[in-house]
């Protein structure tokens, strides 16, 4: 019989965007800029992306890692939470509660995202999911300052 | 008419709760998986169910309006998206009250079998909407209806 266990953890990562919440909330949710920002490592293939339900990737040749989401409340411009799980190839590896924040901050905004995770049977753990995550929010915000300097 | 947007909050919490139950893991599973055997437990205390819908499978979707007898005010839709027979169920759940968002958790429950029975371990992780909900609150819930699937499991099989 296979080992089974569960972990849970949360992680919480802020980031200051340099544009208004209007314009935060529309990178984060819109599928073509989303397709700029939200991508693994240097160096992935990206296979079948789709904003509602099935994202993934992986490095060329190796595992695939599976990212399938479903949307549980949104507000426009303040809040989106969704459950996500994540499989390597056919295994499921975890699941989890994101919870992004857009809160205003003068002209900028101060997105809070937390994660309550819970992973299974023992594969991966929580530094390497936040290291994983806080790349994703540093592709944000690097695409939103770009942004913001080229106008 | 303007209508007055609510101040959004969300509050992450943690909640644990565990259970010996004295009956086979078999039995204990049962009652999340059989829908005559849920039906039974799957509300607080002496709140009602008006209307439930079951597809108990990875991947499968369930709603139920429940609530106080007469004011099945609260919707819960729900995900299951880990199922290990006898062993594991992980799901995911938001549930509103008249409308508004008040949560979404995210729910481990792990059955071990241990001498004499079952321990049920249960977390559940949760955010809680615009102050709508407390912790201690949805601890009670569940706890509620663990008690419950006790008083089922321990009946003669």
């Amino acid at each position: 019989m296979t080992d089974r266990s569960t972990a849970h953890a949360t992680f919480t990562i802020e980031r200051r965007l340099t544009v208004s919440r209007e314009k935060a909330f529309r990178a984060y949710a819109d599928p073509r800029s989303k397709a700029r920002w939200f991508v693994g490592p240097e160096g992935w293939e990206r296979s079948d992306h789709k904003l509602d339900f099935r994202e993934g990737g992986g490095p060329p040749g190796g595992l695939i890692h599976y990212y399938n989401a479903l949307y549980q409340d949104i507000v426009p411009n303040e809040r989106i939470v969704l459950a996500y799980e994540m499989h390597m190839d056919s295994t499921r590896i975890s699941v989890s509660l994101g919870t992004t924040e857009f809160k205003s901050d003068g002209k900028a905004t101060r997105l809070v995202y937390t994660e309550q995770v819970v992973f299974l049977d023992g594969h991966d753990h929580v530094a390497a999911r936040e290291h994983g995550t806080r790349a994703l929010f540093d592709n944000l915000a690097a695409l939103l300052e770009h942004e913001a300097q080229a106008t | 008419m303007t209508a007055v947007s609510p101040t959004r909050s969300v509050e992450h919490g943690t909640i644990r709760l565990e259970r010996l139950y004295k009956a086979k893991p078999q039995r204990v599973f049962a009652a999340w998986a059989d829908s005559e055997a849920r039906a039974k437990w799957d509300v607080p205390g002496r709140w009602v169910i008006t209307e439930q819908t079951f597809d108990f499978r990875e991947g499968g979707r369930e709603m139920k309006r429940f609530g106080p007898a007469g004011d099945p005010r609260f919707l819960a839709q729900a995900r299951y998206v880990d199922i290990v027979p006898e062993r594991r169920i992980v799901y995911s759940y938001g549930m509103t009250d008249r409308g508004e968002p008040i949560s979404v958790s995210l729910t481990t429950v792990e059955f071990t079998p241990v001498a004499g029975g079952t321990r049920l371990m249960l977390v559940e992780q949760v955010s809680l909407l615009d102050g709508r909900d407390k912790l201690a609150h949805r601890e009670e819930g569940i706890a509620s209806k663990l008690d419950k699937i006790g008083l089922l499991v321990s009946e003669a099989a």
